[in-house]
């Protein structure tokens, strides 16, 4: 976000700030309701407190007009305020709900529009007006609607998700809601047959006004998995996340808009009532150590308290209530990678507790008692959290990413009795299924060391843990860091350690700092979002060190949260150095490549051929070198099953380098008849810079002009490349095959390098009949031509 | 259409190497971005039909598009007390309608939905399907649904409600490697992108 960008939306949402109002988005957390106080922006003293209207009292204000053909403005009012009474009848809630009055004008496309300058509302239903708490506004021909949602989305087709919509947008710190904005799309309420399908959605908005949120129960209502029986739809909450596609959801859901059980006590807690006829059960749930005693709390399960009925001793899926532990605490306070605040710049941490001690606990107050008895049964139970439920839909304070519970929990019947509380702790069996962390402690300050073999299982045990390593790497190689989040089995890995990949456990999130770096900098490399590679559970980042430096790895929670049951594998897959660091350019040198997370299967390639692996060790693997051209020739580690990858840039120089050169041993000859061989060859010598030292296995590329000579070491060709021999030398006698005078010349890898060292020499070819002449005073040494006849 | 920023960036191909590439300093050490990750689309399930009320939907959509969230941020020109609108980007690499594979997009949304939960993630790979934008550029997701996960592989958590006889049992496991979250089935973007296309069929009931 540029900081013109941000300046303009903090200027927003302070302006909102001076009117002691928040406005801004956040997790949702559930179970009930739908935000808790945090720890930031709301008063020390609301930490923790689910936010409510003040003094249980909400006054809400109508829009002028009417809201369709069949719904004039008083007939809506009755309609709305109907709908509320769904609410402020519960009778274990204590909740006033008041009609204020209009709004000042009937909210139409005449005040409501969009324009390439932006949106444009009326004042009295913007967030900033507390005066009117609740804004009703009755969209009669789907304007607003178009103007907010977009085009097409007033359209009768969308009355399922767009009949009415909105909710609390202003809080105040002390830890409630000061404004509130619904929107019924008139166009839903066109005929008297739509008005019951309304009725109900606006009572589902309505819920989340009053801080309600989303809760999961009865879920076999939608999946039809055990098919549903009427008490189970009887049971299914108002507030469940999503409704299913019917043509009429009154009909599909036999729900009309009423309060189920559910609702009714999810209610209640937001706005006990005193006196009430109902029981509460509330404790925590637990991991256990692996004696099977209580350790850290455990947040997001879905706890489920049904009664039981004592004529048929089976438990009701109509009377039953849920409760996602750990709804007061924090799901998502950011974390060290990608940081603490959102998107628009606003901390994650304003919501939810940090009080650890809520981080399991659960309450299920509004117990009801069918039978009109002081006492009941009911059964606790517990269940994961539907994975889906997460964003708009999240249900409980993991709505950035639900956490499938850790152990069992065999379900216990508790004896609840009116006006009463019974404690009840849910210890999960099973639970500790991991051993003592053994990369820890780590911190930023003291990161652990990577272990030797670049290879490791530990966990972000603790709320809040992220764990730190320590490396060092070298300037122009490139790594890759993989994390695998795992979940408690016992099944072994390849690598002998327990545990399945896993999307429904640790979210993790990888960042790279230059060691010595402030704690609490942003890492200048990460990977901000979870599971980004193509394996199952895999967070993975890839990485150039431009320096050679030690580096801080830090792996964290997406959510910033860290449970026994966040397990991972890490691994650093990184080539460090090759030796030899120089071989022949004709290849088969044996090189050892020293580096971290080797594993079976990892292929090497010198330049862009590939080398034969004769064996791989987690920090070591060795390698036959194929020939390849001559110079500075990247070393490329691949891991095909991960797709990790490490080049170590420049690790190896092959044959001739950059700074070598060649250097004339002998160019010079005496006339050499056509047809006849020099008497002494050409002979160079590669060596490197500093003139001396010979460079074997070097490129020379051996050519004449005119090109009418023919070099031995070529197999009597015009010209060939060869390699320098073990002293750096190369030579070839030359066989002329015309008169004149040839100059002889030896480039160093000219195909790599644009401007080769170079030497020449010189053979001056004679015609045949002067050595005939020549010959018959040298008679008999022509055959050994390649001593001097003087 | 108007407000919409479309910076083509001519990566048509779809089968970017899955990687995201870091640069570090030895001092300073500045951040790079990920780029998006797909591999080959795997084929998942039997043949699907869409719920007749669903495809009705698709045909209000102006932007349907498989991308990756790249930005999130405050409208750059919010009035003086209006109400405060999101910009989203997207790089997407699979556009359906009203929007090209490869472009990047920004569209806007009004604040609104955005206050109770997040509606996207930055790094996020969605499926989404977009109302038509109006002439302020806001739009928001078709009938509310939010923005269908995209797996690795490609393929997208269809809700199973959008689909006719629909049944997820079993054929997750194999395309996944892993578990798949009841009330979706993993549909690939190829087979989605045919029936949002395809007309309804006249016969087809709208459930229950």
């Amino acid at each position: 976000m540029s900081q013109a960008v941000s300046h303009l939306w903090r200027h927003w949402t302070r302006f909102a700030g001076w009117c002691g109002i928040l406005l801004l988005s956040s997790p949702a957390f559930s179970g009930g309701p739908l935000k808790v106080a945090g720890v930031s922006y709301f008063n020390s003293s609301s930490k923790g407190t689910p936010l409510t209207w003040s003094a249980s009292n909400v006054t809400y204000y109508t829009d002028l007009g009417d809201l369709s053909p069949v719904l004039k403005q008083t007939d809506a009012n009755a309609f709305v305020a109907d709908a509320f009474s769904r609410w402020t009848g519960v009778a274990s809630a204590s909740l006033t709900v008041v009609n204020g009055g209009s709004l000042a004008e009937d909210v139409n496309g005449g005040n409501v529009s969009s324009s390439g300058a932006g949106l444009t509302l009326p004042a009295d239903i913007l967030p900033t007006a507390t005066n009117k708490p609740v804004a009703i506004v009755y969209d009669y021909d789907g304007a607003v609607t178009e103007a907010l949602l977009g085009t097409g989305s007033s359209d009768p087709s969308f009355c399922l998700t767009n009949s009415t919509y909105g909710g609390p947008d202003a809080y105040s710190t002390d830890g409630h809601f000061v404004h509130a904005l619904v929107v019924i799309n008139g166009r839903c309420a066109a005929t008297s047959a739509s008005l019951a399908d309304l009725k109900y959605h606006l009572t589902r908005t309505l819920g989340r006004v009053l801080g309600l949120d989303w809760s999961q129960l009865n879920g076999n209502v939608i999946t039809g998995n055990p098919p549903p029986k009427a008490e189970d739809y009887s049971g299914f909450p108002l507030m469940h996340p999503q409704d299913p596609l019917c043509s009429s959801v009154t009909t599909c859901l036999r729900n009309t808009g009423v309060a189920n059980m559910d609702d009714r006590a999810a209610l209640s807690r937001l706005y006990p009532k005193t006196g009430s006829a109902t029981g509460a059960i509330r404790g925590s749930v637990y991991f256990v150590d692996a004696h099977g005693n209580k350790t850290q709390p455990m947040q997001g399960v879905n706890i489920v308290a049904r009664w039981m009925d004592p004529a048929s001793g089976l438990t009701s899926g109509q009377y039953a209530a849920s409760c996602v532990s750990g709804f007061r605490f924090r799901g998502n306070a950011g974390n060290a990678v990608t940081g603490y605040t959102d998107a628009t710049g606003n901390r994650f941490d304003q919501f939810g507790s940090d009080d650890t001690s809520l981080e399991g606990s659960f309450d299920l107050s509004g117990l009801e008692f069918p039978d009109g008895r002081k006492t009941a049964t009911y059964q606790i139970s517990v269940e994961a959290i539907d994975p889906n439920f997460t964003g708009s839909l999240g249900v409980g304070p993991y709505d950035y990413g639900q956490v499938q519970p850790a152990g069992t929990f065999t379900a216990v019947n508790v004896t609840v009795n009116s006006g009463a509380t019974t404690n009840q702790d849910i210890v999960m069996q099973g639970s500790a299924a991991i051993a003592t962390d053994l990369r820890e402690p780590s911190s930023f300050a003291s990161p652990a060391p990577v272990p030797a073999a670049g290879d490791w299982t530990a966990s972000l045990n603790g709320y809040g843990d992220a764990d730190y390593y320590s490396f060092s790497g070298h300037a122009n190689n490139s790594l890759s860091i993989l994390v695998t989040a795992i979940d408690g089995s016992t099944t072994i890995s390849a690598d002998g350690t327990t545990g399945l990949a896993t999307t429904n456990k640790a979210m993790p999130l990888i960042g790279i700092w230059d060691a010595g770096s402030v704690a609490g900098s942003p890492p200048p490399a990460f990977v901000g979002q979870p599971f980004n590679s193509l394996q199952l559970g895999v967070t993975r980042l890839d990485a150039l060190i431009l320096g050679d430096s030690g580096f801080i790895v830090g792996i964290a929670d997406l959510r910033g949260d860290g449970r026994p049951d966040f397990r991972y594998r890490a691994r650093i897959f990184y080539g460090d150095t090759v030796q030899p660091s120089r071989i022949s350019a004709q290849g088969g040198s044996l090189l050892t490549i020293q580096g971290l997370g080797f594993r079976v299967g990892t292929t090497v390639a010198v330049g862009i051929a590939n080398s034969g692996t004769l064996s791989v060790v987690a920090n070591q693997i060795q390698s036959i070198a194929p020939p390849g051209a001559d110079g500075v020739q990247d070393v490329t580690l691949t891991d095909p099953l991960t797709g990790a990858a490490s080049v170590i840039s420049g690790g190896l120089m092959m044959g001739a380098g950059p700074a070598d050169s060649v250097i004339l041993l002998q160019g010079s000859n005496p006339a050499t008849p056509v047809g006849g061989v020099s008497q002494n060859p050409f002979r160079v010598r590669v060596v490197q810079s500093d003139g001396v030292t010979p460079v074997a296995g070097a490129t020379v590329q051996l050519s004449a002009s005119p090109v009418n000579v023919q070099f031995a070491a070529c197999g009597g060709a015009t010209t060939c490349s060869v390699l320098s021999g073990p002293n750096g030398e190369v030579s070839s006698v030359i066989t002329p095959t015309a008169t004149g005078t040839y100059t002889l010349k030896a480039s160093l890898a000219p195909l790599t390098y644009t401007t080769p060292s170079f030497v020449q020499g010189t053979l001056s070819a004679i015609s045949s009949s002067l050595i005939f002449r020549w010959s018959t005073s040298c008679a008999g040494r022509r055959a050994t031509v390649h001593s001097p006849c003087l | 259409m108007p407000n919409l920023v479309y910076h083509s960036r001519g990566l048509m191909q779809r089968k970017v190497r899955p990687r995201v590439l870091a640069l570090l300093l030895a001092a300073g050490l500045p951040m790079m971005a990920s780029g998006p990750t797909y591999a080959k689309e795997l084929r998942v399930g039997p043949p699907i039909v869409l719920n007749p009320v669903v495809q009705r939907w698709m045909r209000f959509a102006g932007l349907i598009f498989r991308g990756t969230v790249t930005s999130i941020g405050p409208a750059t020109s919010p009035l003086a007390g209006s109400p405060a609108v999101v910009e989203v980007t997207f790089h997407v690499d699979y556009g359906v309608r009203g929007v090209r594979s490869g472009a990047k997009l920004t569209v806007r949304e009004w604040a609104g939905p955005w206050l109770t939960h997040p509606r996207y993630r930055v790094g996020e790979r969605v499926f989404t399907v977009l109302y038509q934008p109006n002439a302020a550029g806001i739009t928001s997701e078709v009938a509310g649904t939010g923005a269908l996960r995209v797996n690795r592989f490609g393929n997208v958590a269809v809700p199973t409600a959008w689909l006719i006889d629909s049944d997820n049992e079993g054929e997750d496991s194999t395309a996944t490697q892993g578990p798949l979250a009841p009330g979706t089935r993993l549909v690939g973007t190829t087979a989605l992108v045919r029936q949002i296309r395809a007309r309804p069929q006249p016969n087809q009931p709208v459930q229950p």
